[in-house]
Parts: structure tokens; sequence; C-alpha cells
């Protein structure tokens, strides 16, 4: 969410280098993303750290220009280049086959290798290997290297669009493994003394290198000499050393002539671990689109239980039942759901913990969507329900009570027969916007139907597959809210009195 | 042997009496009519009787059994005393018979199939058999009226109490639920009616009872009481009721 609310706003910071003769160039980065790449640090000078803001002040020396950051969303940097918002985006970017067709890449300057992180002491997922044989759930940050790698074996995936959530996930064992970039896995796993990384890396590797707009030939051919110069000099070396990023592996930035300028394209080498094709399949759309149904049946059952209750404490309870079910409706129809599932997601382990001072409150993000959605729509719903019980007329509570009905008996079969009545139309008008609203839970790694889009659209895929994609989103979301119309019609029909 | 005794009930509404010391009783097999200016008190009373509305003041005594005011009146009487209303109060989602089974079937607890029996003998006793598997809103005013009587029947009460159950039906629908009930009196049905509408009264009456501004005014059979009022209260109420002539009620 936070990244999301940066990436409406594109600040363009002091510049980072010293100013030279000429004018800065705008590096796009998100800071968001995190160390130890480009992160906000209010002691640094300039407010943001990481190895590639020591980077980019190097190639600012070597090119003659100092670069200027610019805070972008990571997932929209291929986007800024294209609309010219940045002249270059250099942010632990993978050199991908899709993305290359798309961006120049430079020179790598970094060769990175992907680490599995586990919990200490757990014996069932202590690798990858193990745990893709028992079906555990996989932590990783969405659209990288890593993600696609996952998916290409078929691992259960749980995708992020922050660094930090996973491994907090991981240490309350919503997750059984994390697979993340090195630089990420070291300077993360620190933060969390349960957990550990300290398996090697896994085999292959791919690089990180400057993007760069595809007709601007110039300016890479800059880059990549400057690059090859921090090389030499053995600057990069240095760079990477101070953040603890520089192993063995990084030898291969060495010999200059692999990664030649003149040959202006990205390099081949890159594609042998990270070269994951877009995929884009009707299956994923139609097993998302299954969990958006759960998703939804789930929280209106609950809306309705809760709405239930509510409405009959607000009209029928004593004085304290019928304020907390005021103060219940308020509330939650107050709140963003959005934010609800946040406070739920980290809350209710931040809670347990408070109380019990013990790690471990297993609550799937899938239950927690559905608490969080329930409980907002429990409460439209309790408005609702609350509006249709008024709706019956007193005379007949009188007529139940004259004939002996219970309170019980009146309402279960004179007055809720008739609220239902009133209720279906708006309830279904509800449950349809519930059902878009299930689109939420994929800011806590529920994969539905929206999130599920969302992935593929940053995948790398040509515009034209995305746009099909897109329509095929929209029906498959229309194809499920359309029955629901037609049903809550005929429910309407059949509970007309004489229909 | 009295079947509704009220002694001295008071009802206030917000620190402002709108019954007091309302006395009464109501034999067994008798007919009582409560006549009365509107909002002289007559369905407030029918409703503490009824025990709908809890009162403040005396009480009320049903067969053995006796509501004070004060207490809670909450289905005190259990389907003892039936009860018609002026909008009739039909469940509009269940069909006529349905409307009637209901409470023998979820209180009486018979089997669904004797509840739907009993349900059909009532409206055959009310003329509506035919229309039993009508919903409500398919019914004319009147034949929604003795389906209402007929489920007021159905639980076996004491006596049926019944609110201005003419007032919103027309001439001609007015005679068919007053010649129903005419019927169930002759089978020794025991009745309290509170109407504003004379002719209802003399048809129906054993004795008749004006209510005006909460109080007991006059108490007669109908014969005396209507043709020869001794007090100006029900003086001034015949003077300004309107009397169909002889060929209607």
């Amino acid at each position: 969410m936070i990244r999301r609310l940066a990436s409406i706003l594109v600040i363009c910071l002091a510049p980072t280098a010293a100013a030279g003769e000429r004018a800065p160039l705008r590096w796009g980065a998100d800071a968001e993303g995190g160390a130890p790449y480009v992160f906000f640090d209010p002691q640094a000078p300039g407010g943001i750290a990481g190895f590639e803001v020591d980077l980019a002040r190097a190639l600012g020396r070597e090119l003659g220009r100092p670069l200027q950051f610019c805070q972008y969303d990571f997932k929209r940097l291929m986007e800024g280049l294209e609309r010219g918002d940045i002249d270059l985006a250099m942010n632990g970017l993978e050199v991908t086959e899709d993305r290359a067709r798309r961006v120049r890449f430079s020179r790598p300057y970094y060769v990175f290798r992907l680490q599995w992180v586990r919990r200490r002491g757990d014996t069932r997922c202590p690798t990858l290997a193990a745990c893709l044989e028992r079906r555990g759930l996989v932590g990783t940050l969405e659209n990288t290297s890593a993600s696609r790698f996952l998916l290409s074996l078929g691992a259960r995936t749980a995708l992020y669009d922050s660094q930090v959530t996973p491994f907090e996930d991981l240490a309350l064992a919503r997750l059984d493994g994390v697979l993340v970039d090195l630089p990420i896995a070291r300077t993360l796993v620190g933060s969390f003394p349960q957990l550990a990384a300290e398996d090697p890396p896994l085999p292959g590797r791919g690089f990180y290198a400057v993007a760069l707009r595809k007709d601007d030939k110039p300016l890479a051919r800059a880059v990549d000499e400057a690059l090859a110069a921090l090389v030499q000099k053995g600057e990069l070396e240095a760079i990477l050393q101070r953040w603890g990023l520089w192993d063995q592996g990084q030898e291969e930035l060495w010999p200059p002539g692999l990664f030649a300028p003149e040959r202006g394209r990205a390099p081949e080498t890159g594609a042998r671990v990270a070269a994951f094709r877009p995929v884009l399949s009707l299956p994923l759309l139609l097993r998302a689109a299954g969990v958006t149904v759960i998703l939804a049946v789930a929280s209106m059952a609950l809306a309705v239980v809760v709405g239930t209750g509510v409405a009959l404490g607000r009209v029928f309870g004593p004085r304290w039942l019928a304020g907390a079910s005021l103060v219940y409706v308020e509330f939650f129809r107050g709140v963003p759901a959005l934010l609800l599932l946040y406070l739920l997601y980290f809350g209710l382990p931040a809670a347990w913990r408070g109380v019990t001072g013990q790690d471990g409150m297993h609550i799937s993000p899938f239950l927690t969507a559905v608490l969080g959605l329930g409980l907002v729509y429990g409460a439209y719903e309790a408005e609702i329900y609350r509006a249709a019980l008024l709706a019956v007329p007193a005379s007949q509570w009188e007529a139940a009570a004259s004939l002996g009905l219970s309170w019980g008996q009146t309402l279960r079969y004179v007055v809720l027969p008739q609220a239902l009545r009133t209720i279906l139309p708006p309830s279904t008008t509800d449950f349809v916007a519930l059902f878009k609203d299930t689109s939420l839970a994929g800011t806590i790694t529920v994969v539905e139907l929206a999130k599920q889009y969302q992935i593929l659209s940053t995948s790398g895929a040509s515009f034209a597959v995305l746009v099909q994609a897109g329509i095929l989103t929209a029906l498959l979301y229309l194809a499920m809210a359309l029955p629901l119309g037609v049903l809550a019609r005929r429910w309407e029909r059949q509970l007309a009195p004489g229909g | 042997m009295v079947r509704i005794r009220v002694a001295e009930l008071g009802k206030a509404f917000g620190g402002r009496w709108v019954l007091s010391g309302v006395s009464f009783a109501v034999e067994a097999g008798e007919t009582l009519v409560v006549l009365g200016p509107s909002g002289g008190g007559k369905s407030t009373l029918l409703r503490c009787v009824a025990g709908l509305l809890p009162f403040e003041a005396g009480w009320v005594q049903v067969d053995r059994r006796v509501l004070r005011g004060g207490e809670r009146v909450c289905r005190v009487w259990g389907g003892e005393l039936g009860f018609i209303f002026q909008d009739f109060a039909l469940f509009p989602h269940k069909r006529a018979w349905e409307n009637v089974a209901l409470a023998p079937r979820v209180v009486r607890r018979l089997p669904a199939k004797q509840a739907r029996e009993l349900a059909f003998s009532l409206l055959a006793k009310v003329g509506m058999a035919e229309r039993a598997e009508a919903f409500p809103r398919e019914l004319s005013g009147g034949e929604r009226q003795r389906v209402a009587i007929a489920r007021a029947l159905a639980m076996e009460p004491s006596a049926l109490l019944g609110d201005e159950i003419t007032s919103a039906l027309d001439p001609e629908r007015k005679w068919e639920v007053v010649e129903t009930l005419a019927k169930l009196k002759a089978e020794g049905l025991t009745m309290l009616l509170v109407t504003h509408e004379v002719a209802l009264a003399r048809r129906l009456a054993d004795r008749v009872l004006l209510l005006a501004e909460g109080k007991v005014v006059e108490e007669g059979s109908p014969g005396e009481l209507l043709d020869s009022p001794r007090t100006p209260e029900l003086q001034r109420f015949l003077a300004r009721a309107w009397e169909p002539t002889a060929s209607g009620v």
C-alpha cells in the first residue's frame, strides 16, 4: 500500500552527486523496495541510502552527469522509461527476456543468486527441494525471477509486494520458506533471529543491470563504459564489499569482453536463469476466479451471520446491546476494508504475541480476508436487516402474540420471511460489491482473480496480450456477478406473497 | 359464568390517563360491544385486555388467570384470547390455510396434517374453504377478515376480541363479516368487540357499553341503551354516528 501511495507521486529528490556541468540524469528507483538496494534513510545525505545509491554516485562521476533520484513504483519502472519520466532505471532489475524486449539493458553490475530462507529448527522444509516435495507454502516477491522460478516448479507460492512481509510471515509460520534474491536475504535475515539463510544459494544466477530506453543508444554506451571503468578501477567491488554483497560470483563481472559495450543488446547469459516466459494462461485465471468465488461466498456467509446478530441486537436488544451494535456498525462501516485487512493481518499475530508472549498464531491470509471482509460487510448487512425488521408492521407482531407464538417463533415464522423480501435486493447489491472487494485480499497475498491479473500484467507480456487478459478477467467477473442478479430476481419472485 | 373480568383498569400514556377505573365482565357465550367515539380509548382498552399493551392499574381476569397492572404482558394469555384486527394483520407470505394452521402447528405442536385439517375446517366455518389456497393479497377485504376470524379461532380461545373489525370494509363486506360472527355467536362463542359502528352493536351485542374519555359512561342492553340513551355523552355519540337505514347494515 505504501508503495502504491508513493507511486502516486513521482518525486525527484535532490541530486545525489555533486552537480556537474551538464543536466542531471533522472534515475528511477523505488525506495520502498528497501535495503540493500535503495531505501529511505534520514541520516544519509539526500535522505536515501543503499548500494545502488553509492553506485549511482560513482556512475554520475564517471558520466560527468549527476544521477538525480526519482521515486518511482518498482512495477512501473519499465513504463516510466517508456513514458520518459526517467532516463534510466536501476533498482535490482533482473535482466529477463521479456524486459529486454521493452528496454535496453546495460552490462550487469551485480550477479545475483536465489537464496532459500527457512525457520531455524524447522525440519519440514529445511530446503527448497524438501518444501516442494511436501507441498509447503513458499513466500517470495511478485514479478521477480524467484517468483517465476517457483511458478515454473509448480510450487505453492505466496506473492508479496513488500520485501519485509514474507520474512515476518515466515517467522510467524504462515510460510514454510522464503525464496528471494541473495542481497535481500542477507540484509533482512539479520532482523529475524529465528530465521536462517545459511545454506549455499541455489545453483544458477541472474544479473542486475541498468535499464534504459530502447532508442537511447548514446546513453547506453556511456553507462556501459562507466560501469566497465568502475569494474576496472575496483570501485564496484568496493561498493559491494561495503554492503556485504561481494562474493566469488561477482568475478564474472570482471572480464569486460563478455559484456562488450559495442554489442549493444541484452547479455545472452542473463537469460539463463532469469528467462521465464510470461505465463498468461486461462487455467491460472480460472483458478483465481475460483478463489474469488469461495472468498466472496465465505465472507458473505460470515457477513450474514454477523449482520443478523447485530441487527437483532440493535432492534430488540437491551440498551447496552443496542449501543454496542451501533458502535459496531459505525466502526466497521467507517473503516476502509483495505486498512482493516492490514490491521487483522499484522495486528492479530502481534496481539497474540503481546498476550501470550509467543509466536505462532496460525491464521491464513485467506481466513484473514474472510474475517476482514465479513466484518465490514456484516455492518452493511446489519443496517439492511434493521431497516427490513422495522418495515414489518407492528400488527404482525401483535397478531403472532395473540396467537401465543413466542418471540423466536414470531421472528422465524412471521417476521423474518417478510423481512427477507425487503432484504434481498439490497443484499444482492452488497454481495456483488463484496465480490469485487475480494480484490483487496490480493494485498495480503491471497491470489484471487484481480491479483492474478495484476501478477500477469507485470510479467512483461505484450500490450495486446495484456488487453486480452484484462478483457478476459473482466468477463470472468461479469460471468460470476450476472447469475447473482438473476438468482436474486428469482428469489424475490418466489418470496413475494402469491408468487 | 364470567369469561373475562376487567376491574378498575387504568392506563396512562406519558403521564396522561387514557383509561381510568374501567370495570366490566363478559359472561360465557355473551357478546359485549364497547361503543364510543374515536379517541375514547376503546382500542387501547382492548389491547390491554388482550395482553398486547401493559397497563398501570387494576387487573384483568380470563378464566382463572389474572393479569395485574404493572406486570409484563408478554404473551400472557398464550392464545386464550383470539384477536381480530382492523387491518386484518394476516401473514402476507402465507396462504389462507397456512395463516390459520401456523399457531396450532408451532404453538400447540399439532402434526402438520392435523393442523391443516383444523385450518380447513375453520375456514369452512367462516365460508372460506374454497379460497384456502389463496394468499391474503388475492382476497377481498371481507374475505381477509373472515380468514382472520378463522385464524383467531385456531387456538380454541375462551373468547374472541375484535378491534373495529368492519371499519376497513365497504358496506357489503361489513355484512359478510358481521353475519359470519353472528353465526359463531349462535354457536356459543364469547366475544368482546369494540367499534364505533352502532349497526354492528345492534346486530351482535347482548350488552353494550359506552366508553368516552377513558371511562365507562353507560352500560345496558342494546335495546334500552341505543333507543333511549340517558347520558348526554351517549346522546351526542348516537347523534353523530352514521347509522344506515333498515335496508342494510
